[in-house]
């Protein structure tokens, strides 16, 4: 079981990052052949917690899509970008920063995905009124909204899947990763400042063009915003207090979405078949491959392995959080991080049980020094995203959008960009990390 | 009927290498249905619609609530075809296609324009040389033809 649950393991992967197969068939099938072959049966894949399909992630982001779904069909994102531009009074480094904070904010709660296909649209109209190059400025939103989502559990699939793991809460997450990204953004654009403070000159008529604009025409339903602005915030306070009320984040999002489609009164079936079902299913498929290699024991061989090479012990997990921000970074610049995330999971619980169990019953994956690896793994997998064109579904949308307005971003020309920034990110978490959980214990 | 005998022979034939500017002008002309790239020996290698050369000169991101933003559409439009200006037909024509032999009936090509929603579908022969073009109004005339309607 152990080979037959491993090669199925890996042929999965390489076909994945491949990419000649779509990964969602890769997954299913995957998953199909391990239920045949019965590493997993199907009671195992579909209803237990350690080895099958993780729901709450599953119905975290199925919820989460139908708000935004609802939410982009007012106008919102559009609006909040030219207000941005307006904010700014035309000035175009100016502008690439509000802009890329709002997509960071907009990220933090929503799908990046969607926030920077949204957003985009409006940069390259700003940028072709003012005759500037969009592209540092579409590269700079998609780089911002990647550490954006860092922030939040809901932020980020990573983020998701790892919360719903480790049984982390949404202020946790807060808690513990908003500081740096607040300190990533801040160092990031500061220096973004000295390389593009003054290359854009642009003359004041061209500035009255984007003063001239009206954000207010692009709310296209106002009620329907009215609406969908309040779901959104209160789900936004469900995901606050939902530890403390004992919920799961899933129950919070789904309690959203149906408000939201009740309250919207739009057609179910639109909505429905708008959601990116293949992404779903690929998590499905990806859950069950994983639990065949769970069960068949491949993880905890895996995590024996990465124990032994790093030494942990209960009162020292430094060189393992280490390992975790840059490896994570490293693999997801590289691979989707979520297939990484989703084996590092089930990797560090093992982990977690190896080290930290004992007899009192006491909860081993939020064992004290355990947390310090959840949230590099969180770091390195979400900030690693920004280092290459296909590091993160985000980078890959916006090199679209600039290509189809004929500005072509090559992968070298995107790397130039993202990887600078990748490792200034994992500089700063190495640092933030170290501090925060080694040197200051807090 | 077969397809031979109401199809269309009077059709518009460019080369792969033909630019935007000549499919723009062949295209605005109000008897040209669809342009039919083909190669030196008049096999069909691709065919390009009015849609697909409006679809060209609109960037891709732009959509109904955000052309509100533009405040200078004629400028937008000049640049927008300034960008494509370049481009040729075998870049951007559509190459998986229908097509019927000429002995096809007119039926056969009344229910395929119907299912697909085609303006005009290309007639090519066993070789796939392109021999004409039966467009709906063509199924119209002969439908008007077999009905006895006439002006």
């Amino acid at each position: 079981m152990f080979w037959t649950a491993t090669t199925i393991f890996v042929v999965a992967y390489a076909a994945i990052v491949s990419e000649k197969i779509n990964k969602t068939k890769v997954a299913l099938f995957g998953a199909a052949i391990t239920l045949v072959l019965k590493i997993l049966d199907q009671r195992e894949a579909f209803h237990d917690i350690d080895l099958g399909v993780d729901w709450n992630v599953v119905f975290l982001l199925i919820s989460m899509m139908i708000i935004v779904n609802i939410l982009t069909r007012t106008g919102i994102f559009q609006y909040l970008a030219v207000r941005a531009a307006k904010l700014a009074k035309g000035e175009p480094f100016r502008i690439m920063v509000i802009l890329a904070l709002v997509t960071a904010v907009c990220s933090a709660f929503l799908d990046n995905v969607t926030t920077v296909l949204l957003i985009a649209p409006v940069t390259l109209v700003v940028a072709g009124e003012l005759k500037i190059d969009p592209v540092p400025v579409l590269i700079t939103e998609v780089l911002a909204s990647n550490i954006g989502g860092t922030a939040t559990l809901i932020g980020d699939p990573p983020n998701i899947m790892i919360a719903s793991r480790a049984g982390l809460n949404f202020m946790d997450f807060i808690a513990n990763l908003a500081p740096v990204v607040v300190i990533i953004l801040a160092v990031w654009l500061l220096i973004w400042k000295f390389i593009f403070g003054r290359r854009y000159q642009v003359a004041d008529e061209l500035k009255a063009l984007i003063m001239a604009m009206n954000p207010n025409e692009l709310i296209t339903d106002p009620k329907l915003l009215w609406k969908a602005g309040a779901v959104l915030s209160l789900t936004i306070v469900g995901f606050i207090v939902h530890g403390a009320l004992g919920f799961e984040p899933a129950t919070v999002a789904l309690t959203g979405a149906a408000l939201l489609l009740v309250l919207s009164g739009l057609d179910v079936h639109k909505i429905l078949s708008e959601i990116e079902w293949p992404s779903i299913f690929f998590f499905i498929g990806l859950f069950i491959i994983i639990g065949g290699t769970i069960k068949a024991g491949l993880i905890s061989w895996l995590s024996q392995e990465m124990i032994s090479l790093t030494h942990p012990t209960p009162d020292d997990t430094f060189s393992l959080s280490m390992v975790m921000i840059w490896f994570s970074a490293l693999a997801s610049g590289i691979i989707d991080n979520i297939p990484f995330v989703a084996t590092m999971n089930p990797l560090l619980v093992e982990t977690a049980h190896t080290l930290f169990s004992s007899p009192d019953g006491t909860n081993a994956l939020q064992h004290a020094a355990m947390l310090p690896i959840w949230w590099s793994l969180a770091l390195g997998a979400c900030l690693g995203g920004n280092g290459t064109s296909i590091g993160a579904s985000a980078n890959v949308i916006v090199v679209g959008i600039a290509g189809s307005a004929g500005h072509h971003i090559s992968f070298k020309k995107f790397l130039a960009y993202g990887l600078p920034v990748t490792f200034l990110s994992g500089v700063i978490s190495t640092l933030y990390v170290w501090i925060r959980y080694y040197v200051l214990g807090l | 009927m077969a397809v031979s005998q109401i199809m269309n022979r009077n059709i518009v034939r460019v080369t792969p290498d033909a630019a935007l500017e000549k499919l723009l002008l062949l295209q605005a002309k109000p008897t040209t249905r669809q342009l039919y790239v083909t190669d030196p020996d008049g096999r069909l290698l691709g065919i390009i619609t009015g849609f697909d050369l409006l679809q060209r000169l609109i960037p891709g991101y732009m959509d109904a609530n955000l052309v509100k933003l533009i405040v200078n559409d004629d400028e937008f439009l000049a640049d927008t075809y300034k960008t494509n200006k370049t481009i040729t037909a075998q870049e951007f024509m559509t190459e998986e296609f229908t097509s019927l032999r000429p002995d096809a009936s007119a039926l056969d090509a009344d229910v395929l324009v119907v299912q697909c929603r085609f303006n005009a579908i290309p007639v090519l022969d066993e070789s796939g040389r392109l021999q004409g073009e039966v467009s709906r109004k063509d199924i119209l005339a002969y439908i008007c033809r077999l009905a006895k309607i006439g002006f």
